[in-house]
């Protein structure tokens, strides 16, 4: 029992297994639990976790060994040669997930504790976190499409729940949906994908198939040169991408993360900001081996994914709701991690994914706080509590919140020395780089550069005009709000500080080769996408990434990285300097109700996009359903079927009952009528 | 030799009466008098076919080809009193009941 339990392969389960009997214990008795004894079961579950995380992470996955857990083979088709291995595979890529998931789940499982304390469903909300973590878990530890596919479902059923946790208010709930029939869209392109994966390699798992030695990897590798139907593995891959375009938020299925909003703030720092919505990144990067063969399909997620960074961060620009600032933020990251995966720049897509987990949720738990803050007085759901033009001044009552959020802005608007400054730069020069590589004018590379840097620019005014409305300038709401508003107890303030922390020192992990060559981060990565790169280098692709640097490149380097610092450093003061004086609502106000009250609006309403799928998608299905109710329910089923058969049965009784008159003789008449007919059949017919 | 054309028609005939009046007649006890005269039609067939089949010749010992016709017809007679017993009880019981013997108003079957 001892050994067993020494033994990484078994060790490896209790990582998602732990919260999965966190959240039971807390689902099946949560009601006999105060907030004390729950928060510490499910805070326990994810803590404990992480210590076995990050223990077989300095034990193993850091010297480069890779785990394969035990396990067995689930749905086996013997004729199809068709078996889901079910075991869990810790490489680099899903080990640094799962330190991921269970650190920052950590900290805002503690962070919960204060903020949900007064809630009488904690125990549920306890459960369903720690479910999601279970069921997040799965999603980047499994060694199959499959078990990837469960963990995604998981997730979302998760966060489907979780949006809509305070489902007595009706918008809470049809946000909660409408995250969830959003994903189903994307879920069914993720199918066909995993569909179509199969048909062309026979096996969905990575390393671990009983039909298909060394699974997917091996395969690959032994067809990837020209033994691959590249159209099909283009498709494969296009349809996989609107399963992560529906996951991971990405035009045109970003819809529902902005609406998701409606549930706990905690649940938007963990799910939607950190790691759910990062699951179609780390899809891509786990499937870097397949994606590498897909070039044309590459393309379009680099594209797509810039196009939602800058279309996100524009509309990012003018929300009033705090959280609604920081979700379209968060779809705009999302857009710049797709961004560096289409350019096949693969692990910087993962050291964004890395730093943007913790400046995100440092400023998702940093609003949460502000609206903590505010609940008190104004009620819990007052919208009143999350509208950044009825704040202003909270420095004074605030304070670490306060410099913890100039920490987390700091990060996402890119400034130099802070986290997102390094990974995001890491970015726009990547595409700046296969922009020269790739030559010929205006290309791809410079395409997406430029729209990179519009996007960043948003990213850095939006995330100062937040900072400038929250915290600085004059109280603008009730006057009761802001006499009551006190900081958050230190359950909540301690998760901030780590998280600020994070978010400074997590970019230190790869610095520009410009400045320094030093990149544990990389290197440490390097063994995940070694395989695709082999092949990329094989056939001298301008995708390949390339491990030394030339005077050109460092050239490039700098020069890059002086135009993103120079616009982020300038635009956040820009913003700061409107938004922290005490004209800076009037003067938007006075802007959106002048010259560029057009635009201004366009932005406001997002577009208009929700309102244009409701023409385009949701009026017709409601039409459709109405239709088919109507022709099928109501005429074909209830009136023809079933009514129709009552109807006939009753008047055909109606008829036949006439023949029973209770007359004697009329019976007689009857008998005799038929004894002569059986009479003329004997006689005549025979 | 009697014709058993002769018989049949005889006995077609008596049949035919009592089914006429069976369906003709609304009192229940001239319905049960002409249900006697159908019967008794069926026994006059009978009767004429036995002694039509003993005078056909064949087995000596044939004994019951060359009677059971009159043994059906004992038989026949036997169940005609018992049905008139039955019949006429129920008549009684029904002229109690509604003081006719009209077998038209005796509908309570149909409920």
């Amino acid at each position: 029992m001892d050994n067993l339990f020494k033994n990484p392969e078994v060790l490896l389960w209790l990582v998602p297994l732990l919260p999965l009997l966190g959240s039971a214990t807390n689902g099946l008795f949560g009601k006999r639990f105060n907030i004390a004894s729950s928060g510490a079961i499910a805070c326990g579950a994810v803590v404990g976790a992480f210590i076995i995380a990050l223990s077989l992470f300095i034990s193993r996955v850091s010297q480069g060994i890779t785990i394969q857990s035990i396990g067995y083979n689930w749905m086996v088709v013997q004729e199809a040669g068709f078996a889901v291995s079910f075991r869990l595979y810790a490489d680099q890529l899903s080990m640094l997930m799962t330190l991921i998931i269970t650190g920052v789940g950590s900290l805002i499982h503690i962070y919960s504790v204060g903020y949900m304390g007064h809630d009488e469903g904690f125990a549920r909300y306890f459960s369903y976190l720690n479910l999601f973590c279970f069921a997040m878990l799965m999603l980047v530890l499994g060694d199959s499409l499959v078990t990837l596919f469960l963990g995604w479902e998981g997730v979302g059923l998760c966060s489907y729940l979780l949006i809509g946790f305070w489902f007595k208010e009706r918008k809470n709930s049809d946000a909660g949906k409408k995250a969830f029939i959003v994903n189903r869209i994307g879920d069914f392109g993720f199918m066909l994908g995993m569909f179509l994966i199969f048909w062309h390699f026979g096996t969905l798992s990575y390393m671990d198939d009983p039909f298909v030695p060394g699974g997917l990897y091996r395969i690959v590798a032994e067809n990837s040169h020209g033994h691959m139907d590249l159209n099909l593995i283009n498709w494969a891959c296009v349809c996989l991408f609107i399963g992560a375009c529906g996951k991971s938020a990405q035009i045109p299925l970003y819809v529902w993360l902005p609406d998701a909003m409606a549930g706990p703030t905690p649940v938007s720092a963990l799910i939607h900001a950190a790691t759910m919505v990062t699951a179609g990144v780390y899809m891509i990067a786990r499937l870097n081996f397949i994606w590498v063969h897909a070039e044309a399909a590459l393309q379009l997620v680099a594209i797509v994914g810039a196009a939602t960074a800058l279309f996100a961060g524009t509309i990012g620009l003018v929300q009033r709701d705090i959280k609604k600032v920081l979700a379209y933020s968060t779809v705009s990251q999302l857009g710049f991690m797709f961004m560096a995966l289409g350019l096949g720049n693969y692990p910087v897509a993962v050291f964004h994914l890395f730093t943007h987990a913790f400046f995100k949720a440092l400023l998702f738990l940093g609003a949460g706080s502000v609206i903590h803050s505010l609940e008190h007085t104004l009620g819990h759901g007052n919208p009143d509590s999350q509208d950044l033009f009825k704040m202003g001044g909270l420095k004074k009552k605030l304070p670490v919140t306060c410099m913890v959020m100039i920490v987390g802005s700091c990060g996402l608007a890119g400034i130099p020395l802070f986290s997102g400054f390094f990974s995001k730069d890491a970015i726009l020069y990547t595409a700046f780089e296969l922009g020269s590589a790739m030559g010929g004018g205006i290309n791809l590379g410079y395409i997406v550069w430029a729209m990179g840097v519009a996007a960043a620019v948003c990213t850095a005014f939006y995330s100062f005009r937040l900072i400038g409305l929250c915290f600085f300038g004059k109280w603008r709401g009730a006057d009761a709000a802001y006499a009551h508003a006190e900081e958050s107890p230190r359950s909540m303030t301690l998760p901030l500080a780590i998280l600020a922390l994070a978010a400074i020192g997590a970019g230190y992990l790869w610095m520009p080769a410009a400045w320094l060559n030093y990149a544990p981060f990389s290197d440490y990565l390097a063994p995940v996408f070694a395989a695709g790169q082999e092949h990329l280098h094989h056939n001298h692709s301008v995708f390949a990434l390339h491990a030394e640097h030339s005077a050109d490149s460092i050239a490039r380097e700098w020069v890059n990285m002086i135009i993103s610092s120079v616009v982020a450093i300038g635009v956040s003061f820009f913003a700061f300097s409107i938004y922290s004086s005490p004209k800076g609502v009037a003067r938007e106000q006075a802007l959106a109700s002048g010259k560029m009250g057009a635009p201004y609006r366009l932005l406001l309403n997002k577009y208009y996009i929700d309102e244009l799928y409701q023409i385009l998608f949701v009026r017709p299905i409601q039409i459709l359903s109405d239709v088919a109710f109507v022709m099928i329910d109501v005429i074909f089923i209830d009136l023809i079927l079933v009514n129709g058969s009552a109807m006939a049965v009753a008047t055909g009784s109606r008829i036949a009952r006439r023949v029973q008159t209770g007359v004697v003789r009329h019976y007689l008449y009857a008998f005799a009528a038929g004894a002569a007919i059986l009479l003329a059949l004997f006689l005549f017919v025979r | 030799m009697l014709e058993p054309k002769i018989v049949f028609a005889l006995a077609a005939v008596l049949f035919s009466v009592g089914l006429y009046g069976v369906l003709s007649r609304g009192n229940l006890v001239l319905l049960l008098m002409s249900l006697e005269l159908m019967l008794n039609a069926a026994n006059v067939a009978l009767v004429g076919v036995a002694r039509y089949w003993a005078g056909m010749g064949g087995a000596a010992d044939d004994f019951s080809r060359a009677h059971s016709g009159q043994f059906f017809t004992l038989m026949v007679m036997a169940v005609a009193a018992a049905e008139v017993g039955v019949g006429l009880a129920i008549i009684v019981a029904v002229f109690r009941r509604k003081h006719t013997s009209a077998a038209d108003l005796a509908t309570e079957l149909k409920h």
